[in-house]
């Protein structure tokens, strides 16, 4: 396993909401040296793969974080609904949608990763 | 988004199609020789290889080894030497008009779809992430929770149909382009 493709995490990462930056992981040789985190060479569309998966990264973070406030709100209904069988089941409704839009974009992370692996490994 | 993603695909599809058959029909196609029985008949115009046997001589009295001469630009297969080289991409030492792999067309068209694949491929995985992010944030809303299907459905359409391109390419190009290194 090459290790350098992952030198780039001695730079400092998670930004905001610990959203991961656009250049994670870029290679090695696009930094000017390898304990600064000023991207000198990109190319396209040699990096452009990587870029991407960052992408897809932040889409996880994006993912995440709108499946947790999803569920909060529809966790409130579900105590505002005082008996309201109407309000109880879309809020149940609402909290099964989160959890399966979470799982769907967890899905196509991991089949993302497993192709990944056998493309690395065969 | 995806029906821009459709188009793009099959525009490449027809593209590289129309590139494809116009080189197609330049190319020459081999022609094999076949082993005489041994040994070789006098006056034979054409010489042939016999492989060495491991005690070092000649197999069935053949008794010079000479390579093959009616193969034309092909060459001999150097793997093979009884055999003219194979119009394919693992012909090493040749010019571009014998060997698919040195063709710039082909050559061009492998870096275009290795690039485009891992364009189509992230695309893809975002419209999935999407699509789930939607269906997350669609509440108890049945049309909100549809669209995000729709969205999914789609991207593995697309996905589907992007794999046919591969199929498509290697039935279209003689000697295949995805096979050899």
């Amino acid at each position: 396993m090459d290790l350098s493709f992952f030198a780039s995490t001695l730079c400092e990462r998670g930004g905001f909401l610990s959203f991961p930056h656009w250049w994670a992981y870029l290679p090695d040789s696009a930094f000017d040296n390898s304990t600064s985190c000023s991207v000198t060479t990109v190319s396209i569309p040699g990096d452009l793969l990587a870029i991407g998966l960052a992408v897809l990264d932040m889409l996880i973070f994006v993912a995440g974080f709108v499946a947790v406030v999803m569920i909060i709100v529809a966790g409130i209904n579900y105590m505002l609904a005082i008996g309201n069988s109407e309000k109880v089941t879309s809020a149940r409704r609402s909290i099964i949608n989160s959890i399966v839009g979470l799982a769907i974009v967890m899905a196509a992370a991991a089949f993302v990763s497993f192709i990944g692996t056998i493309l690395r490994n065969g | 988004m995806l029906q821009k993603l459709k188009i793009t695909l099959s525009l490449a599809v027809l593209l590289t199609g129309i590139a494809v058959l116009s080189q197609a029909s330049a190319l020459a196609v081999a022609n094999s020789a076949t082993d005489p029985p041994c040994p070789i008949p006098a006056g034979s115009s054409v010489n042939y290889l016999h492989p060495k046997a491991s005690d070092g001589k000649y197999q069935d009295n053949c008794v010079e080894q000479k390579t093959i001469k009616n193969c034309g630009n092909l060459g001999v297969d150097p793997s093979d030497k009884t055999k003219c080289q194979t119009l394919g991409n693992g012909c090493a030492g040749n010019t571009e008009s014998t060997c698919l792999a040195k063709n710039p067309i082909i050559r061009d068209l492998r870096v275009f779809v290795n690039a485009l694949s891992g364009i189509v491929g992230v695309v893809v995985v975002a419209m999935i992430m999407v699509g789930g992010i939607q269906y997350s944030s669609a509440r108890d809303n049945a049309t909100a929770v549809s669209a995000a299907r729709k969205r999914i459905a789609n991207a593995v359409v697309a996905l589907i149909i992007y794999f046919l391109i591969f199929a498509f390419l290697q039935w279209l190009i003689p000697g295949g382009v995805f096979n050899g290194s």
